[in-house]
């Protein structure tokens, strides 16, 4: 006797379920406001984390001793009062961790989607591992920056060596990070990592800092996992800097998005990196760069991210009204951004308005018809002269 | 003494308010849990009637540390049975969406490596990809309502499943479970 199999499941996996299904409760279609609201709170966070960045600079201060660390605690609630099969509590529990004092250089390397998320590295000759979780639209990918279990100095002494015959000049501070990103959308044949450093860091490998994957249509499950390995050193000086993490995945539109980058002067790219983001909008061809990156994104499962993104591009190139707000949300046919989600979703919304008004003037048009055909038809009623 | 302990206490007192209790506290949830399997409200009233009579029947001996799911199975069996044996007398062919995982149906002597095997899987899964699994084949709900709730397409939905029912498949066989 064989029986369905998920008849099987555990009490454990059907709460976790029930948990994760009420936490990404669905959200409601972004309206015009809500897209204003956000493009606004971007510019805002953008500016913050420019000031930040130039405030913190080349200074030798270092970060601060604690950070909190926030747990939430989720637990499942039965409500009678609701169709859904669960309901979540949600309760957050914050923790205080004291953290160890930093005398020594570090680096942070950031979620170029979320100025906000980071994780600071330290280069102070230790075993290095921070967990890093980039956080959208309910799908959690996530970054291990991990140090490798042997000591520092005698990864310090592999390293000068094949940096010596590559650079041409000793390096006695490079510092290298394995970066491992778990669970890329499965679906994205190919994806690209970019790492775009602040004005203090060089990066020394790649020096076109970007990887390119392509996956095999019978790929192995465990390709889950890929690694990335970042070397850079800090430039005179300088003692701390970010690095920013995008992170672009796409089915076929990847590639138009190497070629550019590949078309692009890196070096000049590189000499108006002094803002987030890489200051590609700095650069007379970043615009095309920067939108083969938006256009790398798969639409249909990361929505609201490439919205984000789509929101950014047009705050970096000025292509916004007198308030800040996107252009193209009052042209939803701007070429640029033709094929952003917020364009599509207003053509869409204008062309719904222009065929309920074409049907309604067409309905109004028939009344208008049949009442004059009743009238005529009622005419016969009203009583003719009968001149016999 | 919580509320689900205090119910469970009514039925092993053979107190009939246990049901009146169940039905407050669970009946909204039975109900939309059968109706996500039949599709009609009449019979799944029926359903959850039935559900309340089971475990009057079987609690005590059983004591199950979570009345919810404890339920919640009882309920899923019974509509799935319903919903075959009324699909059996009118129409040939019509299938649940259970039946898409028939391939993996496990046999019922091995139930709790069975069990291991599918809560690691389900585990190991990311948290997106293994809810849509557990509502689509446990809860039983639309597709179009899945991909709704994820704001994701439809035919991504039906990636994830089809991809989960794979690897789930490949798990199986990798721990000798013959399905």
């Amino acid at each position: 006797m064989k029986k369905d199999i998920m008849s099987y499941c555990g009490d454990d996996v059907l709460d976790a379920a029930d948990r994760n299904w009420d936490s990404a409760v669905k959200k409601p279609k972004l309206s015009r406001f809500a897209v204003i609201a956000a493009a606004a709170l971007i510019g805002i966070g953008l500016i913050a984390a420019f000031a930040v960045a130039m405030a913190t600079r080349n200074s030798v201060t270092p970060p601060p001793e604690t950070e909190i660390v926030t747990e939430a605690e989720t637990e499942a609630e039965t409500q009678t009062d609701t169709k859904e099969p669960a309901q979540t509590a949600a309760e957050t529990v914050e923790t205080v961790i004291p953290k160890e004092e930093i005398t020594s250089d570090y680096v942070i390397f950031k979620d170029a989607a979320d100025d906000n998320s980071g994780l600071h590295c330290h280069t102070n000759g230790y075993e290095i591992k921070g967990h890093y979780v980039i956080e959208e639209d309910n799908t959690k990918n996530s970054i291990t920056i991990c140090y490798p279990d042997s000591s520092f100095e005698q990864l310090i002494g592999s390293l000068n060596d094949t940096e010596y015959d590559l650079l041409g000049k000793k390096h006695t501070d490079v510092c290298e990070y394995e970066i491992q990103i778990y669970n890329l959308n499965y679906y994205h044949k190919k994806w690209i990592t970019l790492l775009v450093p602040d004005e203090s860091i060089e990066l020394i490998t790649p020096e076109i800092p970007y990887c390119y994957y392509e996956r095999s249509e019978e790929r192995n499950y465990d390709d889950d996992i890929k690694t990335i390995n970042v070397s850079f050193r800090f430039k005179e000086n300088c003692h701390n800097g970010n690095i920013w993490v995008y992170i672009f995945a796409g089915d076929n539109s990847i590639k138009a998005f190497e070629n550019d980058y590949k078309d692009a002067d890196i070096q000049e790219i590189r000499k108006n990196s002094d803002r987030p983001y890489g200051d590609l909008a700095n650069y007379n061809t970043s615009r095309k760069v920067a939108f083969a990156c938006v256009k790398g994104y798969d639409f249909s499962d990361y929505y609201l991210g490439v919205s984000n993104l789509y929101r950014q591009a047009a705050i970096y190139f000025g292509d916004v009204d007198k308030n800040g707000n996107p252009l193209y949300l009052t042209d939803p046919n701007m070429p640029d951004y033709k094929d952003s989600p917020s364009c599509i979703e207003m053509r869409e919304k204008q062309e719904d308005e222009k065929r309920i008004r074409e049907e309604a003037h067409e309905k109004a048009q028939a009344r208008e018809k049949e009442q004059e055909r009743g009238n005529t038809d009622a005419a016969p009623l009203v009583d003719i002269p009968n001149n016999n | 003494m919580s509320a689900d302990e205090y119910i469970i206490k009514l039925f092993f007192d053979r107190d009939r308010r246990a049901i009146e209790e169940a039905e407050k506290k669970y009946g909204k949830y039975l109900l939309t849990v059968a109706f996500n399997i039949l599709h009609n409200t009449q019979d799944g009233e029926e359903c959850v009637n039935d559900t309340y009579l089971s475990a009057w029947n079987t609690i005590p001996p059983e004591n199950p540390s979570s009345l919810k799911r404890y339920l919640c199975s009882i309920v899923r069996n019974h509509a799935i049975s319903k919903y075959r044996s009324e699909n059996a007398q009118k129409r040939a062919g019509v299938t649940l969406c259970i039946d898409e995982l028939s391939d993996l149906a496990a046999p019922e002597d091995d139930s709790a490596e069975i069990r291991r095997v599918l809560d690691e899987f389900l585990k190991s899964s990311s948290p997106r990809d293994m809810t849509v699994f557990v509502y689509r084949y446990y809860y039983m709900y639309p597709v179009e309502q899945i991909a709704e709730h994820y704001r994701v397409s439809v035919q991504a939905i039906y990636k994830i499943l089809d991809r989960m029912k794979k690897k789930l498949h490949e798990k199986l066989n990798k721990e000798g479970i013959t399905v």
